[in-house]
């Protein structure tokens, strides 16, 4: 050991990074008896000191400022419909561009080679078995082994339980305690707790410290937030009945039939990506390894009780991991070995202990005294059954929160209305998209319509002179449209400045799906979709007042599959080749371009650029391709 | 730097600028004494906290959540820093009256310059690391290098700041 080599290390621990005991040892017997490096090592701390102890800057409060400046209509975030193709070289402004860099990572998940499966015998029976089970739980309590491999080269293999308890109505908690042994302190164990008692959240863990892996900053369980309201689904409910990942087993592969641990289960595959909700503690924080949109999960599913027994994850064989493994200096892990473990070791039905979901400073208002509480009384369902109304709340004065939210729900079946008397927003009111279908409910009027997505349920946006309401369910489209049918209250259209979307010279307007179709010389019956397919929205968009595209987005009527997107844009120069994959494909007598990472077939014809995106197999696209450029023959 | 609550994130992505408002609220100051730190100008700063969460809202549809969701804003913060200095036509300069307001004025007035005199690169990774308190992968992940590459600017850095205050340590001594 000699100084050039003592001193960075010395530099690194400083830090916290991790010593070889072989390193620390070389580097403590050189320090001893150098007095560069015990100076180096004094200075070191003493530069540390004063940057760290410094007279505090005040911070002004930007908040207005940043908030009116993104809600100046120019500035919504990039939804996936946001026109593409339109956009060339020369053209680029910075707001497309980055809806471009948007739209791709967007795609990017969406992808991958998991395609629609022929589907066996198991199929519809796991549909319809969480589906049913979803309502009829009222308490459940699982214990689990979590085993987690390859989180560093130091901590190889870490083992942690973990415990889920559910009691109707709608509360949760999810408790993991890291039973690992870490080399040194410097590593912080993951301990989370999550409770959910509705509409609070509470989350605790170790992650709120500056600088992750400085124990010292902070006590190891800092409280991270409670939430007074949120328009999520509750994070552990997937654990009891995976309603959000198998309520539809798009994208589900089935494997098959097997006995584990004395359970009868049957075996689904599916790409992370697509299995986020059964993982909630990988987003509660504390440490984790990385995992990748395509690593592969597997689940075997209790057939009686339709709840996980074993979860694993697979790293993938993907380019595309390949690339992120060497982004982050990962190593290569074996297809063959599970990277995560999730094992259920003890499950019952037994009502755990209603103390365990208290949440301090929950604020709760009684159904009869809402119109007092809110000062308004709040738009409700006047047929909500089978659900029931269970809670109702105020979340607070705060700006980000809506003027009353109530809660109905059955099992873990629910639905939440959130109301707001004072909405001003550039959109709809809700985490409501751009792309959200406009429908019509009976006895109410004019509503936006959004599929499940986004880690959010099925959502409605309702808008009336005097209020504005966002419905978010985990029912089915018919249940939920039923429901919402009889809340009283009569819609008014939709602002039509909400939809106008401006990105630098680009504005990107709704327009009617089928006039849409004929602009582009097509009609719905000239276009080969897929079964149940049919043209639900349609964005025109225009570059300083010249039409430059037309996107039709297609849905499944039970919207049990991703949407699919046809676009025609004018190609007055060279487009963009975002495509990072691009293959070449015959289309009849054109030569398109397709990009599996972005489910996306690309060509041009007679002066025009086209795409079809959704998740479909590259035959599907092609299909649908076919019959655009035959039908424009 | 604290997490915030997936689900916020979520909403934000969806398009919900309330949950957006939330995480401005969480992170602003975090973003201003970061731009503060690499613009050395107030108003700069200011602007470009406002830019940084402009473009996080218009990019945030892109954050998957491979990276902390404050690396991912730092990494925003710090592009935006750097626009806002060259569109202004200078590098951030020392300010003296921040060395005035501190203890040991000598001290910060060399670290200062020194911290000045050092190439950008090494400076966002020592500002990261030590005043910010990031981790070396996050520091890695703001600055879009290698694990490896941020131990390396870490250490030059510090040298040069050690060297800076060899004077008055060893008056001190």
């Amino acid at each position: 050991m000699n100084c050039r080599r003592a001193q960075p290390l010395l530099s690194a621990a400083m830090d916290g990074a991790h010593l070889s005991s072989a390193e620390r040892r070389a580097v403590e017997a050189h320090i001893a008896n150098c007095a560069d490096c015990t100076t180096f090592e004094r200075r070191a701390q003493l530069v540390r000191t004063a940057v760290r102890v410094r007279a505090a800057e005040s911070v002004p409060d930007l908040t207005d400022r940043i908030m009116g400046a993104v809600a100046r209509g120019s500035e919504r975030p990039a939804r996936r419909s946001v026109p593409r193709r339109p956009v060339r070289a020369r053209a680029v402004v910075p707001a497309i561009a980055a809806a471009i860099a948007g739209l791709l990572v967007g795609s990017l998940v969406v992808g991958g080679p998991w395609r629609p499966h022929p589907q066996t015998a198991w199929a519809s029976e796991i549909e319809q078995g969480v589906r049913r089970a979803a309502p009829s739980i009222n308490a459940f309590q699982g214990s689990y082994t979590i085993m987690e491999r390859g989180l560093a080269p130091e901590v190889p293999e870490r083992t942690l339980t973990m415990d889920v308890g559910f009691l109707a109505p709608q509360r949760f908690r999810l408790d993991v305690h890291d039973d690992t042994v870490y080399p040194s302190s410097a590593w912080t164990p993951t301990n989370l707790t999550y409770v959910e008692n509705m509409p609070a959240t509470y989350l605790s863990g170790p992650s709120g410290c500056l600088g992750t892996m400085r124990p010292v900053d902070c006590s190891p369980d800092t409280t991270i937030a409670r939430v007074p309201y949120s328009s999520a689904p509750p994070l552990p409910a997937d654990l009891i009945v995976p309603l959000a990942t198998l309520g539809s087993l798009e994208g589900v592969q089935v494997v098959g039939e097997a006995q584990i641990d004395g359970h009868d289960t049957v075996q689904v595959e599916m790409p992370f990506s697509r299995a986020g909700p059964l993982f909630p503690f990988l987003s509660l924080g504390g440490t984790w390894r990385p995992f990748f949109a395509d690593d592969r999960v597997t689940v075997w599913l209790d057939t009686t009780g339709w709840y996980p027994v074993e979860m694993q994850i697979a790293p993938s064989a993907d380019p595309e991991r390949h690339d992120w493994e060497m982004r982050f200096g990962l190593p290569r892990e074996p297809t063959d070995t599970a990277i995560l473990d999730v094992s259920l070791a003890s499950v019952s039905d037994a009502r755990p202990d209603p103390a365990a979901f208290r949440i301090r400073g929950r604020d709760v208002v009684s159904p009869a005294d809402m119109e007092r509480a809110f000062g308004y009384a709040p738009a409700e369902p006047a047929e909500p059954a089978p659900l029931s109304l269970v809670a109702a709340t105020a979340p607070g004065s705060a700006p980000s929160a809506p003027t009353s939210v109530l809660l109905y729900a059955d099992g873990l079946d629910y639905l939440r209305v959130a109301e707001d008397r004072r909405w001003s927003g550039p959109g709809p009111f809700g985490s409501i998209g751009f792309d959200a279908e406009q429908v019509e409910l009976p006895a109410v009027g004019p509503a936006l319509y959004e599929p499940a997505g986004d880690g959010l349920g099925r959502r409605l946006a309702i808008h009336t002179a005097t209020t504005d309401l966002f419905l978010e369910s985990n029912l089915s489209r018919d249940d939920l449209f039923a429901i919402a049918s009889t809340i009283g209250v009569e819609a008014a259209p939709l602002p039509a400045r909400w939809s106008v979307v401006h990105a630098g010279a680009l504005t990107a307007m709704p327009a009617d799906p089928r006039a849409s179709l004929r602009a582009m010389g097509l009609d719905v019956t000239s276009v080969s979709m897929p079964e149940g397919y049919v043209p639900v929205s349609a964005t025109r968009s225009l570059e300083r007042g010249a039409d430059v595209g037309v996107t039709v987005t297609f849905r499944q009527d039970t919207d049990a599959a991703g949407p699919v997107q046809l676009h025609m844009g004018t190609m007055r120069e060279r487009v963009i080749d975002t495509a990072p994959d691009p293959e070449r494909v015959s289309i009849g007598t054109v030569t398109g371009r397709y990009s599996a990472s972005g489910a996306e077939l690309s060509w041009t014809d007679a002066g025009r650029s086209w795409s079809v995106q959704g998740d479909l197999d590259l035959a599907q696209l092609v299909a649908i391709a076919s019959s655009v450029v035959g039908a424009r023959r | 730097m604290r997490d915030p609550d997936p689900r916020t994130v979520q909403q934000a992505r969806a398009g919900d600028l309330r949950a957006f408002e939330e995480l401005v609220r969480l992170y602003q100051a975090e973003v201003f004494r970061f731009a503060w730190n690499l613009t050395r100008d107030r108003t700069l700063a200011e602007d470009v906290t406002q830019d940084t969460f402009l473009r996080a809202f218009r990019f945030i549809h892109g954050y998957r959540g491979a990276q902390r969701f404050g690396s991912w804003l730092f990494a925003i913060a710090r592009n935006c820093s750097m626009d806002a200095l060259r569109k202004r036509g200078t590098v951030a300069e020392h300010d003296a009256r921040e060395a005035r307001s501190t203890p040991d004025a000598s001290t910060r007035a060399e670290l200062d310059a020194a911290l000045a005199a050092v190439s950008s690169e090494h400076r966002d990774a020592f500002l990261l690391v030590e005043v910010f308190g990031l981790s070396y992968q996050e520091a890695a992940d703001v600055l879009g290098v290698a694990v490896g590459t941020v131990k390396s600017r870490m250490f030059r850095a510090r040298r040069a700041l050690c060297a800076a205050i060899a004077v008055d340590d060893e008056e001190a001594q």
